[in-house]
């Protein structure tokens, strides 16, 4: 491999011998004979390394350090660098070896331009060949079966990437894996697993030095973006999730390694594929795993109350609407897959800025308000405190990755951060309704399968599944579970969960380029989110109409909202007021809202807030209830002495207690 | 951060001019010793110090001792301090891993400044080494 170096000097003559020693060395060099011509460079090409003269404005001006400012841009850091000068001094050396705030310094190495050019060499070849953390012996290999080469990433990772840029890219993203693994031998890309947004996850098998395969989920993607992520994913992701094992970056992209913990050299397969392989119970077991311990894993981290946004906007951020989308543009998208599936089937599909309305034949029209009015201005009920939970940023089919054991892992962590409550199960959701659906009409099937997915008006009610279409039933099922566990989380309140859904359709449908072609498949799915749309618009109406049968104002004032602040200890009860708890009343209120909207046995609450077992014998037990009781009188006292509420807390007989966050104001 | 460092000066035992307004200059940040060679290897190894000075007069081979100190400690930060400094011995030293290299100021407030900006970096590192977290990052969850 010829490595390339950029060489930036004011003096042409000197440019030219220089380099020309530099060329008969091995090397590709390039000349620059400005900062300009040195900048525009670098914006396009890749560089293994750049040097730079100190004075590149005017060489009789000692204040002129313009090289050295080039050398010291953050933008050019992964780029090692030697300084050179034909005035050395221990302040510009100082200046350019010693390590910054960002780092790392800005030049591996400074050099006197009284020296021979040798000097130069000798200094290039250590600095690139032994102090370069790069790994010159690692064996890239592509599986065969999978379209993949370094050629096929860069345009994965830069569409509009110009055709004589391409040996530069390909060149940078081999420094890349060369820079992440050095303590490989060989690398076998065997699966693009993902790509979205300029990013791309790829499973690969590595041999180490000690001939040991181990098995890795690769992200590489834009330098900045993957740094922002992997500060993120060191201070939140869980203990037992992914591990973060490497990390290289060059000028323009960055890459992660993760390792599954505890995982053997095994190839790794996506949700979606085994949703394909329809092994119904593997499928089942998978998701039961992402319910009941990914996402808690992640929820678990804590949570926040978001006071001042409402649930819409938190929403519209979380899928990609808050930045370079306007309602405008939105509805334009809407506009245009309402074009690109209308010669699908004899449903007519009219959208205007009111409604979406579909006309089935032999069946009555269905219509629901504008869903993008709906997204961008939210029912005054969502402007409640909203909580937050920790989320590992949008869960797809392609991105949960599975391994030999069954155990599912989130790979693309670009939307890490909090995210409103219902987020991630609804993003399940949204895979097992849009995305892993076998393809139906749309007449037939779709419409039953919405209207059963629509129907429940609490988490307590089951989909009728039984009435939906056969080819979707599992599809049915399988969000069934997912909404039972979202309402075990979050209370009972489905239409926040709605309101999600809703949100996730309309940026769905944003990511249909009207230029581009689209086969039946995707014009279907194009085609069943419109009609999700609708039906979702319409339901979510349907409930505001209930809601403003009393007025927004006397609403408010009647009922009253708990939830647990962030710090885990104080109870919010309205803007601007707090409930302090402490003791026992504090985790007896912890217990009972960590399962809101269930009945939580007796015996749970005294073994967590007395820490202690459920007593055998029961007249210890009876005293065990007995201090329950008293606690639990003064939880409900204190709560309605700050409310005025007295309806928070209910006793379910014979089984236990249940907290419902919203309480009614007696009297 | 501890409220109060211990600093390691290698210089001669006999404290001289410069390890004196040294001493006074570090006082508010913490205490400093000063340690032969050998016995500021042992400390580096042994026990937090974050800093390590050198005196460039007194030690002979200022890069091989940077280098075993960075051998023993990859996160200790070397400083060498010179009253005759030349762009050989900074880049030598700062090759060999030393974070900073400073001129023996006799002016306290200056190298005060010069140490506790050194302690604000992060160790040094090989040129394309990604670093670890840095500064303490904002908690995405905390949405600061």
């Amino acid at each position: 491999m010829s490595h390339r170096i950029l060489f930036v000097d004011n003096d042409p003559d000197l440019l030219d011998i220089w380099a020309e020693y530099l060329e008969r060395a091995g090397y590709r060099v390039e000349k620059a004979v400005s900062l300009e011509q040195a900048r525009q460079r670098l914006a396009e090409a890749f560089f293994h390394l750049m040097i730079v003269d100190i004075r590149m404005v005017d060489d009789t001006d000692r204040h002129d350090l313009s090289g050295l400012a080039l050398a010291r841009d953050p933008a050019y850091l992964p780029v090692p660098k030697i300084v050179l000068t034909g005035f050395p001094s221990h302040q510009t050396a100082r200046e350019a070896m010693k390590p910054r705030p960002e780092g790392l310094p800005a030049a591996v190495d400074y050099l006197d331009k009284d020296r021979e050019p040798e000097a130069m060499i000798h200094a290039v070849q250590e600095i690139l060949g032994q102090r370069l953390r790069s790994n010159p012996h690692l064996q890239v290999e592509w599986d065969p079966r999978e379209p993949l080469s370094f050629a096929h990433l860069a345009y994965l990772l830069e569409p509009q990437l110009p055709q004589d840029l391409l040996g530069h890219r390909i060149a940078e993203l081999e420094e890349l894996f060369r820079r992440l693994f050095l303590d490989a031998k060989q690398m076998r890309v065997y699966r693009l697993l993902w790509h979205r947004e300029r990013r791309v996850g790829l499973a690969v098998l590595l041999r180490s030095l000690a001939d040991t395969v181990l098995s890795r989920i690769v992200v590489c993607g834009n330098r900045d973006r993957l740094a922002c992520e992997e500060r993120a994913i060191r201070l939140s992701c869980p203990e037992d999730g992914l591990r973060l094992t490497e990390t290289a970056e060059t000028m323009r992209f960055g890459a992660h390694a993760y390792a599954i913990p505890d995982g053997q050299a095994e190839k790794v397969q996506t949700l979606a594929d085994l949703y394909h392989s329809r092994n119904d119970r593997l499928l089942r077991a998978t998701l039961d795993q992402v319910l009941k311990e990914v996402i808690p894993a992640w929820h678990r981290r804590g949570q926040r109350v978001e006071e001042g946004r409402d649930l819409m906007a938190l929403y519209r951020q979380q899928a990609g609407l808050e930045e370079g989308w306007s309602p405008a543009a939105v509805r334009e998208r809407v506009q245009a897959l309402v074009q690109l599936v209308r010669p699908l089937s004899s449903v007519l599909i009219e959208y205007d800025a009111r409604s979406l309305t579909f006309s089935f034949p032999m069946e009555p029209p269905l219509s629901g308000p504008d869903p993008v009015t709906a997204i961008y201005h939210p029912s005054e009920r969502y402007t409640t405190p909203v909580v937050c939970r920790l989320s590992p940023g949008r869960l797809t089919a392609d991105s949960l990755v599975v391994d030999a054991r069954h155990r599912a892992w989130p790979t693309d962590l670009a939307g890490l951060g909090q995210a409103p409550q219902w987020w991630d199960y609804l993003c399940l959701e949204a895979i097992l309704r849009f995305d892993l659906v076998q393809p139906i009409d749309l007449q037939e099937a779709w419409r039953s399968f919405e209207e059963c997915l629509v129907a429940p008006v609490s988490f307590q009610d089951s989909l009728d599944i039984v009435s939906g279409p056969d080819e979707l039933r599992l599809n049915a099922l399988l969000i069934d579970k997912v909404r039972k566990q979202a309402g075990s989380e979050t209370g009972l309140e489905v239409e926040p969960y709605y309101a999600g859904l809703l949100v996730w359709v309309v940026a769905a449908m944003t990511h249909y380029d009207p230029a581009r072609l689209y086969d039946q498949d995707e014009q279907n799915r194009a085609a069943h989110l419109l009609l999700a749309a609708a039906m979702l618009t319409r339901r979510l109406a349907a409930g505001d109409q209930r809601s403003v049968s009393i007025s927004p104002k006397s609403a408010l004032e009647r009922t009253i909202r708990l939830r647990l602040d962030e710090d885990g200890v104080r109870v919010w009860t309205g803007p601007d007021r707090y409930l302090t708890l402490t003791g026992q009343q504090l985790v007896l209120f912890r217990s009972l809202y960590r399962r809101q909207g269930q009945v939580v046995p007796r015996q749970t609450l005294i073994e967590e807030v007395f820490g202690e077992p459920y007593a055998a014998d029961m007249r210890d037990r009876h005293f065990q209830e007995r201090r329950l009781n008293t606690v639990m009188q003064r939880l409900k006292d204190q709560l309605k002495a700050h409310t005025g509420c007295s309806e928070f807390i209910q006793t379910v007989r014979g089984e236990g207690y249940r907290l419902d966050p919203e309480g009614k104001r007696s009297g | 951060m501890p409220e109060k460092w211990t600093f390691v000066l290698v210089s001669e035992e006999q404290e001289t001019l410069w390890p004196q307004v040294l001493r006074r200059a570090l006082s508010p940040l913490g205490e400093m010793r000063i340690l032969s060679e050998d016995k500021a290897v042992q400390a580096a190894a042994t026990s937090p110090v974050p800093l390590v000075i050198l005196d460039a007069a007194v030690v002979r081979d200022v890069a091989g001792l940077t280098s075993r100190l960075k051998r023993e400690r990859p996160d200790l930060h070397v400083v060498v301090a010179t009253a005759s400094p030349t762009w050989r011995r900074a880049r030598q030293a700062l090759q060999a891993g030393a974070s900073d290299y400073i001129r023996k100021s006799l002016d306290e407030e200056e190298l005060r400044a010069q140490i506790e900006a050194v302690l604000h970096l992060p160790p040094p590192r090989a040129p394309n080494e990604k670093e670890g977290i840095r500064d303490e990052p904002s908690d995405p969850f905390r949405g600061q």
